[in-house]
């Protein structure tokens, strides 16, 4: 049987380690993902990820079911190393771009200064922020 | 009123894995085990953990090559969004997830300078996904 509980705070049974509700609802992630970037883009695992966009070597853009209440949320990107060595670097396009379900990971190869893009067997991103 | 509920375990009625969380705009629910990390490690760059969750230990491979053994797997290689971040006083160092060591219970990193070379530096590292 389904149930719903109300509770402003959680405590162990000894009373100990309290947090607010809020608490573990602003501290949980909204949504995240992992995928395959290269060749036919292929999520691998994903929590709240409707789709994630294919914008050309070394861009992709995750898209949330549920958006995010405004652009001002917090996410992290990361994945595997560059393909063919190690190292290589991820960043986003500027913020003009986010919205509320998503921002355009970019991914390069090479040094920072002449680095180009490249395509990357795994990227992760996660969201941190506030529901609709 | 203010309520407050003492436990040990949340477990979720219908599903033992899954419970719902309304969301801070009160009119979407996220989920309260996707959203949790089940990792985070805080290491310095000769892999001393500072503070961590769900770590048993770590491992030195060589300059900018670490790895961390979980004490609870992930149910998969590709079940989790791994993201880092680096200590450095160099611009342009990066830590990205090394797919010659990862696995669904060891979290892999390597870090390099703007260069690309491997190099030592401390960093921080979460991962979200599903436990095994």
């Amino acid at each position: 049987m389904a149930s719903e509980l109300r509770v402003n705070t959680l405590k162990d049974a000894s009373g100990n380690n309290s947090v607010a509700t809020s608490v573990v609802a602003q501290g949980s992630a909204k949504a995240w993902v992992n995928f395959n970037g290269t060749s036919t883009l292929a999520i691998d695992d994903s929590f709240n990820m409707a789709s994630v966009t294919d914008g050309g070597t070394g861009k992709y853009t995750p898209v949330a079911t549920n958006s995010m209440s405004n652009t001002d949320y917090a996410f992290s990107i990361s994945g595997r190393e560059e393909s063919g060595g190690y190292g290589g670097f991820f960043g986003v396009n500027d913020s003009d771009n986010q919205t509320a379900s998503g921002f355009e990971i970019r991914c390069r190869k090479g040094s920072v200064d002449t680095g180009t893009g490249d395509d990357r067997a795994l990227v992760t991103a996660v969201y941190f922020g506030d529901l609709t | 009123m203010a309520s407050i509920l003492k436990v040990d375990t949340i477990t979720g009625v219908a599903t033992a894995g899954s419970i719902a969380v309304t969301g801070e705009g009160n009119s979407t629910t996220t989920n309260l085990q996707q959203g949790l990390a089940k990792v985070w490690i805080s290491v310095t760059s000769t892999v001393s953990i500072h503070d961590s969750l769900n770590t048993s230990s770590g491992t030195d491979h060589g300059t900018g090559d670490y790895s961390y053994n979980l004490t609870n797997a992930f149910t998969t290689i590709n079940g989790y969004s791994q993201t880092t971040a680096v200590f450095t006083t160099a611009a342009g160092a990066t830590c990205t997830r090394n797919s010659g060591r990862d696995a669904a219970a060891i979290i892999a990193v390597e870090v390099s300078n703007a260069a690309g070379t491997l190099a030592d530096d401390s960093l921080n590292t979460t991962a979200h996904g599903d436990l095994a």
